[in-house]
């Protein structure tokens, strides 16, 4: 489906989905920082 | 629909230039998000961190929840006691209602403030050492108290599993700049994270995220998410495929009450070697010297005296040197904590002796590199221990009551108390 035949909206849903969706990503983003970066290899608590 | 149709269509619908800006919103917003919750106390309410706040199930908590849980807790006309080390200071077989830092806190009145930043196998350096440092100018009237095992040098940025909490604050600017101590951290760089190599990628990834974190504060954020709303990270102990979701805050403190063991599971025959080799190994052992070819502390001599082994003292005295900034050793109390005497009893004499001395020598040495320190455990009973090393709230309460005196006698020198 070329650009020229999207589904008829507004330019302001579109716009207001798009910024959405965007909004969407960041959070991601920073929730995937957070997930990356946390050490793999577990702290195994024995006794000290 | 396949995947590159779903795309074609998504390209179609939206407008690109406005999901970058979207992204750059939202991605901000999160930032600033972070920024805000690094600046509440979301940690209430706290009395010790537990298996489900420590990196035992994957939560690392940040700097910023914990300078702000002091900040909420602790008036700034307060005393500030924050007490890191070890398990045996965050209370390990201490029911939460009867915890040694409670009584530490009623001994001692309102007058301090008392946190229990402890965490199972932490060092003096580890995170109430960070917190308490980054605190320094706001609660200049405080007291950093620890527990240690004799002739043992913390290393300078913590120990591998806690130090996230020092480069944390060491990327955010919290920590006093002593070449001294950034001299012995480089030195120090074979102390990496349990499990990697030294010199290993642990290290380099933990600095990246720090230095990230610095930036996007997506630690605090999630973190803050992870404990009031919804887990998002599963973890070794995490029950359950669904049940893991729930909210950190709705895990109790699972910690049990030793006291109540009979004496045969408080001191399992089973383990009784293994228990007397750590004991004897208080002594007899250069801890975390990278001489580990077994050289006692110190060997009697044909006159009956026990001279020093000077290449584990030595190690000692230096590790203790760069371990912490100079103006910030002389209000840290290093506590020794002496084993249950069910062990120490079993030891030769020569041994106790040998023991004894271990611990003296290592309080005078605490002393002579400018901190302050103590021993407890001589005079505790059997009873007052739940295993070989972790005392009970029986006591607890009674070290509760030596960590007071010796709270208010180093507020009094501080010059503390004067107003």
């Amino acid at each position: 489906m070329s650009r020229s035949e999207s589904p008829s909206q507004s330019p302001v849903v579109r716009h207001a989905v798009s910024l959405l969706m965007g909004v969407a990503i960041g959070v991601f983003f920073h929730y995937l920082l957070f997930r990356l970066t946390l050490p793999v290899a577990p702290f195994i608590y024995v006794s000290f | 629909m396949n995947p590159v149709e779903i795309i074609r269509s998504l390209r179609a619908a939206l407008a690109s230039k406005t999901v970058l800006l979207g992204a750059l919103v939202g991605f901000g917003g999160m930032c600033l998000l972070g920024r805000q919750a690094a600046r509440e106390n979301h940690l209430s309410p706290f009395v010790r961190f537990t298996q489900w706040t420590s990196p035992e199930t994957k939560y690392y908590p940040t700097i910023g929840e914990m300078t702000s849980l002091v900040r909420a807790t602790v008036r700034p006309d307060q005393v500030l006691v924050v007490v890191g080390g070890n398990s045996v200071l965050r209370g390990v077989g201490q029911p939460v209602q009867r915890i040694w830092t409670k009584a530490l806190q009623q001994n001692l009145g309102p007058g301090y403030g008392v946190v229990n930043f402890a965490f199972n196998g932490s060092t003096v350096t580890d995170a109430g050492a960070v917190v308490a440092e980054a605190l320094r100018r706001e609660y200049p009237r405080q007291i950093y108290i620890a527990n240690a095992s004799p002739a043992a040098p913390p290393a300078p940025a913590g120990s591998g599993v806690y130090w996230f909490v020092f480069w944390e604050a060491y990327y955010k600017g919290l920590l006093i700049d002593d070449p001294v101590r950034a001299a012995a951290i480089a030195e120090h760089n074979h102390y990496d994270v349990i499990g990697n190599p030294p010199g290993g990628a642990g290290l380099r990834e933990l600095k990246a995220r720090e230095w990230l974190d610095r930036l996007f504060y997506f630690q605090d954020f999630w973190n803050k998410i992870t404990y009031r709303h919804v887990n998002t990270v599963w973890g070794y102990y995490m029950p359950g495929t669904t049940d893991f979701l729930r909210a950190r805050k709705d895990y109790p403190d699972p910690e049990p009450d030793t006291l109540t063991y009979p004496m045969d599971v408080r001191y399992n025959p089973g383990n009784l070697a293994v228990e007397m080799a750590i004991v004897r190994g208080c002594s007899q052992y250069c801890y975390l010297s990278t001489d580990a070819s077994g050289h006692f502390q110190m060997r009697k001599d044909a006159s009956g005296r026990w001279p020093l082994y000077a290449p584990v003292w030595d190690d000692f005295a230096a590790g203790i040197k760069v371990a912490m900034p100079q103006e910030l050793k002389k209000r840290t109390l290093i506590l020794l904590s002496r084993s249950s005497p069910f062990y120490v009893r079993r030891l030769t004499a020569d041994e106790r002796e040998r023991d004894d001395l271990a611990y003296i020598h290592s309080v005078a040495m605490w002393k002579a590199g400018g901190y302050d320190a103590m021993d407890y455990g001589k005079d505790f009973g059997v009873e007052d221990y739940g295993d070989r090393t972790h005392v009970t709230w029986q006591g607890g309460a009674k070290l509760a009551i030596l960590v007071a005196d010796k709270i208010r006698e180093m507020s009094k020198n501080l010059g503390y108390l004067q107003k």
